[in-house]
């Protein structure tokens, strides 16, 4: 019925763009038959320009790994601290940080551009990974989870005489594992496609991401590689490639992820 | 009396609020600010005061952005919220392969919209294009349908993403209330009409608002299929933004158009908290 059309509708490019890539591209009608005839493609898109495909792919590695070893660390210590500590003003701040999500990117994008000229952080990792840590959500997912743990279990640790560290480290964030795993996997998701940022702070060619390097053959400059679609296409799944195995790894936990990151109300 | 021990509370939530106040924060306060200045992104800004709002009033290519903005959520927010629907209730149902399709629906939102992008131009390139009618068509080339050529894009790889949101919406649905409606004999579709529907207008009125704000701010799929073109008739707000800083380097004008994004975005917001909150 209509699940079939519409998985069609899906399917059909995707399976297109996969033959794509393993033609020879000619210079009419590129999808010459079904079946896949050359490597050569790929061969193209891992030597060109010097391989500098490999360091686009391992920027994005790094940049997205950082990414989400600083926001496990920032969000578990700050949710924890939103749902147990009590301080003055503590709703009242964590309203504040939550009402972030309501600004568009485009609105801090000029700003952040100016601070990150002023403190030299163009072109470098620490401007692509930095501003990408500043946010919320993790940290307010991290806090509903807290928040419904019994509280008898840091009660008990307090006794005992640990210090609210300890209990944290002790008693709270080995509980905290199944929602780190969304987290990473909707950090990772994020920072990896990240595009407007990257495509702002960073001009050099040999620190880009993969997923702005992969913009390249769309751009009018670099006209031969646009007009090698075989390539392109090879490019292309090159770069979703990690995010594709991780998702085929982890599904349950990729798609809790993706459908979380998106609930901002 | 227990004096309060700062420690604990700066190693908390210290890490985080450095991070919300200096990167989202701040640089929002400061948006405003550049708003009444003149900047190239090289030499310092210069006070101007508020000539780049009289500036808006009459740049034709930013209501041109403006009203594509509109229409593109116009052309996305109705598809991603209907077709999504009746898709997820099919799914809903436990039946053969259901994962399958679940799994296929959702594949084009994994990889970025770039990947996606790039795809898709071939699929629509006048010369190379897979598809005869497509070709023929060049809807890329055309004044009058890139835009929804565009737009298109994007729906077609957030499908899945809606459909996922419609079933977690569903999954929301109390057992009890189908029991209740079976058990006063109502068939599918009455169940369907008196009960399922109604239970969802929560998700959906949530699942509208949250595509229409996402969709006014589209820059990936402006950016990777057309560039904005042809000439400026896929310019959204947030390309015109992205433009102006890369291209003009019309720093502080661009950050004054970042501003009417934000007070769209925040009118939306509170539009329907209203209208939800009446529900």
């Amino acid at each position: 019925m209509i699940l079939i059309v519409v998985s069609l509708i899906i399917l059909l490019p995707i399976i297109w763009m996969i033959l794509v890539s393993f033609q020879e591209t000619y210079s009419v009608f590129v999808l010459q038959s079904w079946i896949p005839s050359t490597l050569k493609n790929y061969v193209d898109a891992l030597t060109m320009q010097k391989g500098i495909f490999i360091r686009w792919m391992f920027n994005s590695a790094f940049v997205s790994g950082i990414t989400v070893i600083i926001t496990l660390v920032i969000s578990t210590l700050g949710g924890y601290g939103f749902a147990r500590l009590n301080f003055r003003g503590r709703d009242i701040l964590f309203t504040l940080y939550l009402s972030t999500i309501m600004i568009p990117f485009a609105t801090t994008m000029i700003p952040l551009l100016y601070l990150c000229k002023q403190f030299g952080l163009v072109n470098t990792y620490a401007g692509l990974i930095l501003p990408a840590c500043s946010n919320i959500i993790p940290t307010f997912w991290i806090r509903q989870y807290v928040k419904s743990l019994p509280i008898e279990l840091e009660d008990a640790a307090r006794v005992d005489g640990c210090s609210e560290i300890q209990v944290f480290t002790h008693v709270v964030f080995p509980l905290l594992k199944p929602s780190m795993g969304v987290i990473a996997l909707y950090t990772l998701w994020n920072q990896w496609n990240a595009l407007l940022w990257p495509v702002v702070i960073v001009q050099d060619m040999n620190m880009y991401t993969a997923n702005l390097g992969l913009t390249l053959v769309t751009s009018e400059e670099h006209a031969q590689m646009a007009t090698n679609w075989g390539l392109s296409m090879a490019l292309a799944l090159l770069t979703c490639l990690p995010l594709l195995i991780m998702f085929i790894l982890f599904q349950k936990t990729f798609v809790k992820g993706l459908v979380m990151g998106a609930l901002k109300a | 009396m227990k004096k309060t021990n700062i420690t604990p509370i700066l190693f908390f939530i210290g890490p985080i609020s450095f991070f919300i106040l200096a990167f989202t924060l701040f640089p929002t306060v400061m948006n405003f600010w550049l708003t009444f200045t003149k900047w190239d992104g090289v030499t310092p800004p210069v006070f101007v005061g508020i000539e780049n709002y009289r500036k808006l009033l009459v740049d034709s290519t930013f209501w041109l952005s403006f009203w594509n903005a509109i229409k593109y959520v116009a052309f996305v927010v109705p598809l991603t919220t209907f077709l999504p629907l009746f898709l997820a209730i099919t799914l809903y149902q436990e039946f053969k392969f259901n994962n399958v399709f679940k799994s296929i629906v959702i594949a084009p939102f994994v990889p970025s919209m770039v990947v996606i992008g790039v795809l898709w131009r071939w699929m629509y390139n006048p010369f190379v294009g897979p598809i005869p009618q497509l070709r023929a068509l060049d809807l890329l080339g055309n004044y009058g349908t890139a835009l929804y050529a565009v737009a298109f894009v994007a729906f077609w790889q957030a499908m899945g993403f809606y459909i996922y949101m419609f079933l977690a919406g569903l999954g929301s649905i109390s057992p009890a209330l189908y029991e209740a409606a079976k058990i006063d004999g109502a068939n599918s579709l009455q169940t369907f009409r008196y009960i399922t529907l109604p239970s969802l207008k929560p998700t959906f009125a949530f699942i509208v608002t949250m595509a229409i704000i996402w969709n006014l701010q589209t820059f990936d799929p402006v950016f990777v299929v057309s560039h904005g073109g042809p000439g400026f008739a896929t310019f959204t707000l947030v390309y015109y933004i992205f433009w102006l800083t890369f291209y003009r380097f019309e720093m502080g004008y661009a950050s004054t158009i970042a501003v009417i994004l934000l007070a769209l975005t925040l009118m939306i917001s509170l539009l329907s908290l209203k209208l939800l909150g009446e529900r």
